[in-house]
């Protein structure tokens, strides 16, 4: 058994039963939030990438409406968009701080589950909400270039699966920035869930301390990755191997690496977020 | 049901920044009781509550609920009623009693759906858009409608007026699990009297008294009420009202 899937047992242990309830829950409440944002994405999309240019298309260059048609639009899918992002984040961090530490906590911390349970189901559907607005954000965008560049996209998506057929790395690469994109969400969720738990331990002024503490959780990782970074290229270097690396391997064994880095750090950020509402819950 | 007493505490210790809420609590409690957690404000009783139902943990001392530490099998035995409203923004009431079907295998919903119809709460309303007092009613309705082991009622008559207290009392004794132990924690002795079997003052994060209800008015020949204020009335002369 690899170590990865030791520490993958580990930490799934105690967590499938109930868990699948919790997120039930919690995905509920989000798409309550943010699941008229995502209708106005793709409906906004729709209408500026394709309505519009076929009605503007038949009035006069000069035209007032046509003028109004090219810019209201557009503006209302901007705002739309920035709309989707911005609420995407509020409710990773308030369905965290309100659902745990504020006064619903006292009906979630008493049901029968484990502490862990609860923050894998928040950490799940914060992924799983914020997954799927940043899938919505692409496709809103490929639906407006799409129509009038629809032959550009065709030929990226060809070239890109003639890539994959013909070069066995770049399948590999691809995977690997899949689950590259994945760490760095959760860990971005993580440090969001650690910080509000380091926040809370102060009582009355639980949301300067939670800003406090992810600044601190920011810096301390920068530094870090940024050290992890030094120290792999100086390694790579000391070895000679950079002449004789294939650039396509090294960027394979830097992005394992850092996922690796990633991983260490989400099990360090949920096993204190975890110890600190088990242990040194405030609720007020 | 695992041992005779549904709640065992040796020499509880709490403190939050310094200050000690709890200072060394012994108490046992055996099944089928409703128990009466009588103190002032700040003296303890939340807290007390609060570690009893695993929202806190203990600096010092062992709690046992069922014959187990605080955990989930203690959680899925205790029904628990907090002096908060607890219920997130979009829920209707429908949606916290399937909540509550899915996580307590004691939750009786027809039961719930009775309690619901005699008070009159449309289970299609949001919660968000009811009064105070029909929230705590949808709370409490949560609460009796499971067939717990122990119930820890926090507060429940305190902001209520008192024709609603007789009515919320009724309703608990109406619906708990006789098997099971009912705590109420309050300052209102006066109202709740009649309907406790054994009474435990706490003052200052000490139990200064544990006995039955019978076995004071035999000793003492007084209400329970008086013996309350006799207990405590060297006790306020302030405080902070600080209630945790």
């Amino acid at each position: 058994m690899m170590f990865s899937e030791i520490l993958l047992k580990w930490y799934l242990q105690g967590v499938m039963e109930m868990t699948g309830k919790l997120i039930k829950y919690e995905l509920k409440s989000a798409i309550r939030q943010i699941g008229i944002v995502w209708v106005a994405l793709i409906v906004m999309s729709v209408i500026v990438g394709f309505l519009k240019p076929s009605i503007t298309g038949m009035l006069p260059n000069e035209n007032i409406v046509r003028m109004i048609l090219d810019v209201v639009p557009s503006v209302v899918f901007f705002g739309v968009f920035v709309a989707s992002i911005v609420i995407t984040i509020i409710i990773v961090v308030m369905r965290f701080y309100k659902g745990l530490l504020g006064d619903e906590g006292y009906l979630m911390h008493t049901l029968p589950v484990t502490a862990r349970q609860l923050v894998v189901s928040k950490g799940l559907a914060a992924a799983l909400v914020s997954a799927i607005s940043i899938i919505l954000a692409t496709v809103s965008i490929c639906l407006i270039l799409g129509v009038s560049n629809f032959s550009m996209i065709a030929e990226f998506i060809k070239e890109f699966f003639q890539l994959m057929r013909e070069n066995g790395w770049a399948v590999i690469i691809l995977l690997e920035f899949i689950v590259l994109g994945i760490t760095s969400m959760m860990c971005n969720i993580y440090r969001v869930y650690t910080s509000m738990s380091i926040g809370q331990l102060s009582g009355k002024h639980r949301v300067l301390a939670s800003l406090g503490a992810y600044m601190g959780i920011y810096a301390i990782t920068s530094v870090i990755y940024i050290k992890l970074l030094n120290a792999g290229t100086d390694l790579f270097v000391s070895m000679g191997n950079l002449e004789t690396l294939e650039a396509v391997d090294a960027a394979k064994i830097a992005l394992l690496i850092t996922i690796a880095c990633q991983v260490v750090e989400l099990l360090i950020l949920h096993f204190t977020t975890e110890t600190l509402l088990k242990k040194k819950l405030n609720l007020l | 049901m695992k041992v005779d007493k549904v709640v065992e505490c040796r020499s509880l210790y709490k403190s939050y920044s310094g200050k000690e809420a709890l200072k060394g609590i012994d108490l046992s409690l055996g099944r089928g009781k409703i128990v009466g957690l009588l103190g002032p404000n700040g003296s303890g009783k939340t807290t007390l509550i609060k570690i009893l139902n695993g929202l806190l943990t203990p600096t010092a001392g062992e709690v046992l609920i069922d014959g187990e530490k605080p955990g989930v099998y203690t959680k899925s035995v205790i029904s628990y009623l907090p002096d908060k409203t607890y219920f997130a923004d979009w829920m209707k009431v429908e949606d916290a009693l399937d909540m509550f079907q899915d996580f307590y295998k004691d939750f009786d919903r027809n039961k719930a759906n009775n309690m619901c119809s005699s008070m009159n709460i449309d289970p299609k309303v949001k919660i968000k858009t009811m009064s105070k007092g029909t929230k705590e009613k949808v709370q409490l309705i949560l609460t009796m409608a499971r067939k717990a082991q122990l119930y820890l009622l926090d507060e429940p008559i305190a902001g209520v007026d008192p024709a609603a207290r007789d009515f919320i009392l009724s309703t608990i004794i109406n619906n708990y699990n006789e098997e099971g132990t009912v705590v109420i924690s309050t300052h209102l002795i006066s109202d709740i009297e009649r309907v406790l079997d054994e009474v435990v003052f706490i003052k200052d994060g000490e139990i200064v008294r544990h006995s039955t209800v019978d076995e004071i008015k035999a000793e003492e020949g007084k209400s329970i009420d008086d013996v309350f204020r006799d207990t405590f009335k060297m006790v306020f002369t302030g405080g902070n009202g600080n209630d945790r």
